[in-house]
């Protein structure tokens, strides 16, 4: 029992554990993908726009070289300007840039210092008339060129075209571009970390409401049935929890509060005969008695042991009827004919007490006969117990149209006042507790009667008028007539 | 007749063959399931009476084994809880009656004759106690050859007490045998129906038939 405490336990934490850890993953997981998307969006921009930037830096140079060659074909110091200084100059920064001029025939016509050694002509794109081609080009240094060409239209008609070759080094690009990857994995691992530390802490921080619920839950034992968690502070999620545990503790109470009345009853039950056991049985030894002395006690004790049986059958009934719902062996039964029969049980006690009884009605009931017969029995003796001389105690059977089935005791006897009708059918409940013994017995004769209602899926009603009698009804449910309970 | 009593319960075995063997019957106790069952199978007995809660072979084990091993014993089953799966299962098994506990003595010795008794042993079709006369078949009750007027339900209970005249019945036998109610009521239905069946049958007659057995029930005997 007590290991098996434990084993829940345990369960529970690492369950509630597992909750914090996952959402932690969760937390994790979202954070990377998105920093992740992020970076590769941002790498991508970068590299597109690198690379925009050097191809309008090779066609902007390509267009200077195209508007001299075209505006001023003759004016070489120009253009020698702007293919060999410019180049010379461009060699010496981050980015080298070459450029070369080919002539009508092909030929070099003018380049920038050391270009035809790095990059051959024929690994130009070819390039149509006023268009310029581009491409990456690795030179076999392991340099990567982006390279441009462009054919230049002859100023003097019907000549053939000049064409422009021009590359960018831009192996700088590629430095900026490892650099930047470098960059993105520190600040992608890092951001894990980041990521799993924060969510640890958000998850822990959005969970303590669960650690401290549980805690007040945990401090409520049997004896502080009446505490409730309700009052804390809790979140909107929670609250309800707590409002359904408050509930819950509710209904623990008011089981715990009758279980313990009930015992307190009980104990007062048995005390009485077990008292007059006692005493008669000491009064008797106290010197020698004769033999019809010895008799009689032993009849009375005997007296006092039944009552103790019987009380002890009803509490076992109660125990088990509450329990063992298999116990039940219902049959078809003609209502009526059942009615007739407790009332013949009854007759004799009835004309004594000058008492009328009559049966009247119809139906066909599904129910275990001993039970019926014994919760009948139970409410016959107690209108019995309460109606006047020459008046009458009516056993009604009734059906209505959907098959539901009522048998009814009804009595034209002093009532019952409202205040005690929610009570009757409690364990050990009397009217008038002064009434401790009589027909009834133990005031366990109605809680029988309930829990054999119950038994058969039915309902118990009371109804009373003081002055005017009590109508005790057991309503079978509908479809009670046909079919067994499952 | 010889009982077997199969109780492990030391007071309550003492108490049985004690009550038992002053109503004339020989009693044997078996403490246990195993004991029990070997006696009952070796011995010839006219009756078992079986405590379903035993150490080692528990009650039914006991009755099925008997019957399984085609031993046709009248068994009356023991049992201290009142459950009706209980009982039912003890009867299926092939117990000829139960009892639950607590029980009285009385009602457990009138079980016990009732089937003893259920063996052959026809009953006459007239009774006839002193100067009372039953004719069971018409129904008619004479005393002292007048003629005596019963209701059914008094007839029923007059004719219970005499073919079991000697015998002590508890008020349970006779709610359960004349009105088939089948539960110890605590309301004294019994009694007034004994009471107005004495006020014609013994009150008018200067020999009383039917006697109070306080604390237990009733006998009807020639005092």
């Amino acid at each position: 029992m007590s290991s098996k405490f434990v084993d829940s336990q345990s369960g529970r934490r690492s369950k509630r554990w597992g909750m914090a850890t996952s959402l932690t993953l969760y937390y994790t997981v979202c954070v990377f993908v998105l920093l992740s998307a992020a970076s590769a969006f941002l790498y991508w921009g970068l590299e597109q726009s690198m690379d925009q930037e050097d191809r309008d830096y090779i066609e902007q140079k390509m267009q200077v070289l195209t508007l001299i060659l075209q505006k001023r074909p003759l004016d070489r110091p120009a253009l020698e300007q702007e293919v060999r200084v410019e180049g010379q100059i461009a060699a010496r920064s981050r980015s080298p840039f070459l450029s070369r001029v080919l002539d009508q025939k092909g030929q070099t016509f003018l380049e920038t210092p050391g270009m035809g050694s790095l990059i051959p002509t024929s690994v130009f794109p070819d390039a149509g008339t006023a268009e310029s081609m581009q491409r990456h080009w690795r030179s076999f240094r392991g340099a990567t060129y982006l390279l441009g060409a462009m054919t230049v239209s002859s100023a003097i008609p019907a000549s053939e075209p000049w064409r422009i070759q021009a590359a960018l080094n831009v192996g700088s690009d590629d430095d900026i571009l490892v650099r930047y990857r470098r960059d993105i994995v520190i600040v992608l691992v890092g951001g894990l970390f980041g990521a799993a530390a924060l969510g640890a802490w958000i998850t822990r921080r959005g969970l303590r409401p669960i650690a401290d619920i549980t805690r007040a839950t945990e401090s409520i034992g049997a004896l502080q049935l009446m505490e409730r968690i309700n009052a804390g502070p809790w979140p909107k999620e929670l609250l309800s929890l707590a409002v359904a545990f408050d509930a819950m503790l509710d209904r623990l109470q008011d089981a715990f509060e009758r279980l313990s009345q009930f015992s307190a009853d009980l104990a007062h039950e048995l005390r009485t005969p077990i008292n007059n056991l006692i005493g008669e049985a000491e009064v008797a030894l106290t010197r020698g008695r004769s033999a019809e002395e010895y008799v009689r006690v032993l009849q009375s004790a005997l007296e006092e042991q039944g009552r103790l049986a019987r009380l002890i059958d009803s509490m076992l009934f109660l125990a088990q009827t509450e329990q063992a719902r298999a116990a039940l062996s219902p049959i078809t039964l003609n209502a009526r004919a059942e009615l007739q029969a407790v009332a013949d049980f009854y007759q004799a006690l009835a004309e004594e007490q000058g008492v009328q009884l009559l049966c009247e009605g119809q139906a066909t009931i599904v129910a275990d006969p001993l039970l019926l017969r014994r919760a009948l029995s139970n409410l016959l003796s107690n209108a019995l117990k309460y109606t006047a001389r020459n008046q009458q105690v009516v056993l009604r059977a009734s059906a209505t149209e959907g098959s539901e089935a009522t048998l009814s005791v009804i009595d034209s006897g002093i009532g019952i006042a409202a205040e005690h009708l929610p009570k009757l059918g409690d364990r050990f409940y009397r009217v008038d507790p002064s009434r401790t013994d009589g027909p009834g017995g133990a005031g366990l004769g109605l809680a029988i009667v309930k829990s054999i209602v119950a038994l058969h899926g039915g309902r118990f009603l009371i109804e009373s008028t003081v002055g005017k009698g009590t109508s005790a009804s057991w309503v079978f449910p509908a479809r009670m007539a046909e079919t067994d309970r499952p | 007749m010889r009982i077997l009593i199969v109780e492990d319960e030391k007071k309550a075995a003492a108490f049985l063959v004690k009550g038992l063997s002053e109503s004339g019957f020989i009693a044997d106790v078996a403490e246990d399931g195993e004991e029990g069952l070997l006696n009952a199978l070796s011995l010839e007995y006219d009756l078992v009476i079986l405590d379903a809660m035993l150490p080692g072979k528990d009650g039914w084990s006991v009755l099925a084994e008997l019957r399984r091993q085609g031993k046709l014993t009248p068994v009356l089953f023991l049992t201290a809880r009142g459950a009706i799966q209980d009982r039912v299962k003890g009867l299926e098994l092939g117990a000829d009656d139960y009892l639950v506990k607590p029980y009285a003595f009385s009602e457990l010795l009138a079980r016990v004759r009732a089937l003893l008794r259920r063996r052959g042993e026809r009953q006459p079709d007239i009774l006839r106690i002193a100067d009372l006369q039953l004719d069971l078949l018409g129904h008619k009750v004479q005393r002292s050859g007048t003629r005596l007027d019963l209701a059914p339900k008094e007839f029923a209970l007059l004719s219970l007490l005499a073919r079991r005249q000697g015998e002590i019945l508890s008020r349970l036998i006779i709610a359960e045998q004349v009105w088939d109610m089948n539960f110890d009521s605590d309301s004294n239905v019994v009694d007034v129906a004994v009471r107005r069946l004495r006020r014609k049958v013994d009150d008018p007659f200067l020999v009383k038939l039917i006697h109070t057995v306080r604390g237990m029930g009733y006998v009807l005997e020639v005092r």
